[in-house]
């Protein structure tokens, strides 16, 4: 009978310290002083599929997730496109939840090209935006500011930038998970994360 | 009086007897005939249906490699921007124009069940005999009947392929 009442309190004390995990802060941790310094995503500014012109602060009050493709790639970017469409149609709605698909190849994919891209793709609110730099600017960001974390695991064809990796950012641009974009279990932890995250957000009652 | 009844009654048995054993006989014949036809047919079908079973086989292993990133691979396509293969009209109409796809890729707006798509698809450096099995897979597969595409189809298809 004992064992009886203890087994759910075991369950539920496992299931408590499993949620109150938060989740972790990648990249190089600086402490100076009194003071820890994380890595973050550096000052951006680059146009969206509607032109207008999106920079650090207007991620401010969301979380978001970031990758790296363009249109024209038969590879992988289609598969992680239909993995982001089902982040994109979870979160729909949610104004604190953003995604941030950067083009590498923005000869080619011009602003138009992308609008037409997000509208063929099912996209037409402002939550999933297109970004259009030029190429070293995109580059310069994905290799300093977003892929330095995955440096090390990367033998993917086109380099780290085009290893299919989604990266989720908090409201301060700290990197809090790395999923791999192609694989739908990997989508699924990237979703329950996003969840978690949020909730760091969300007023203690 | 009773006599001619019983005489009656053993020829009508007799007869009975007789056609039955009539009927037995030309139904076995015929049995006989018909399903040495259908053995025929049914070594000819068996066949073909080895050679479908194995082109499927090796087409959905072509499928997943070469076109199942932007198709996807339960064949509906993703969104209006890569079109569906199961249920679609504009691969089912002209398997020799979709042969032709396969190999050379296409750059041109096309229309699919309705919708139109403009993404560039890529040609493949693969064989003819491997875009017989992968045609035959995407004919197949899903909710698509197509039945068996051959090698024989494709030299032919291949040759007539629009600019």
């Amino acid at each position: 009978m004992k064992k009886l009442i203890l087994l759910p309190l075991i369950i539920w004390a496992c299931s408590q310290t499993k949620t109150s995990n938060e989740l972790p802060i990648y990249g190089n941790t600086i402490y100076e002083d009194n003071d820890t310094i994380y890595h973050t995503i550096q000052k951006f500014e680059l146009m969206d599929q509607d032109s207008l012109v999106i920079t650090n602060e207007s991620m401010a009050s969301k979380i978001y997730v970031a990758d790296f493709f363009f249109t024209s790639c038969p590879t992988i970017c289609p598969t992680m496109k239909a993995q982001m469409l089902r982040v994109y149609q979870n979160f729909e709605g949610n104004e604190e939840v953003s995604i941030l698909s950067h083009t590498i190849d923005p000869v080619y994919d011009t602003i138009p090209l992308l609008n037409d891209y997000a509208n063929r793709l099912g996209v037409n609110s402002d939550q999933w935006k297109f970004l259009w730099g030029d190429q070293d600017t995109i580059y310069d960001l994905a290799e300093t500011s977003y892929m330095s974390i995955a440096d090390e695991d990367s033998g993917a064809p086109g380099g780290f930038v085009h290893s299919g990796a989604f990266l989720l950012v908090d409201k301060k641009g700290r990197i809090r998970g790395v999923y791999d974009g192609t694989q739908a279990d990997q989508v699924d932890i990237l979703m329950k994360d996003m969840e978690k995250l949020l909730k760091e957000y969300a007023p203690k009652s | 009086m009773l006599q001619s009844l019983k005489f009656d009654g053993f020829m009508m048995i007799k007869n009975t007897l007789f056609i039955l054993i009539f009927v037995i006989l030309i139904s076995a014949c015929g049995g006989g005939s018909n399903s040495e036809n259908a053995s025929k047919s049914s070594s000819l079908n068996a066949r073909d249906e080895i050679r479908l079973k194995q082109y499927q086989v090796e087409g959905a292993k072509l499928y997943t490699a070469y076109c199942a990133n932007c198709h996807q691979q339960d064949g509906k396509g993703l969104a209006s921007l890569y079109p569906p293969l199961d249920g679609s009209d504009y691969l089912l109409e002209n398997l020799p124009r979709a042969a032709c796809i396969i190999k050379h890729g296409q750059m041109k707006e096309i229309v699919v069940n309705g919708q139109t798509y403009n993404q560039m698809m890529p040609g493949n450096a693969i064989t003819n005999l491997e875009i017989a099995e992968v045609l035959t897979f995407i004919t197949n597969a899903w909710g698509n009947e197509a039945g068996l595409t051959s090698v024989k189809d494709v030299d032919k298809w291949l040759n007539e392929c629009e600019e």
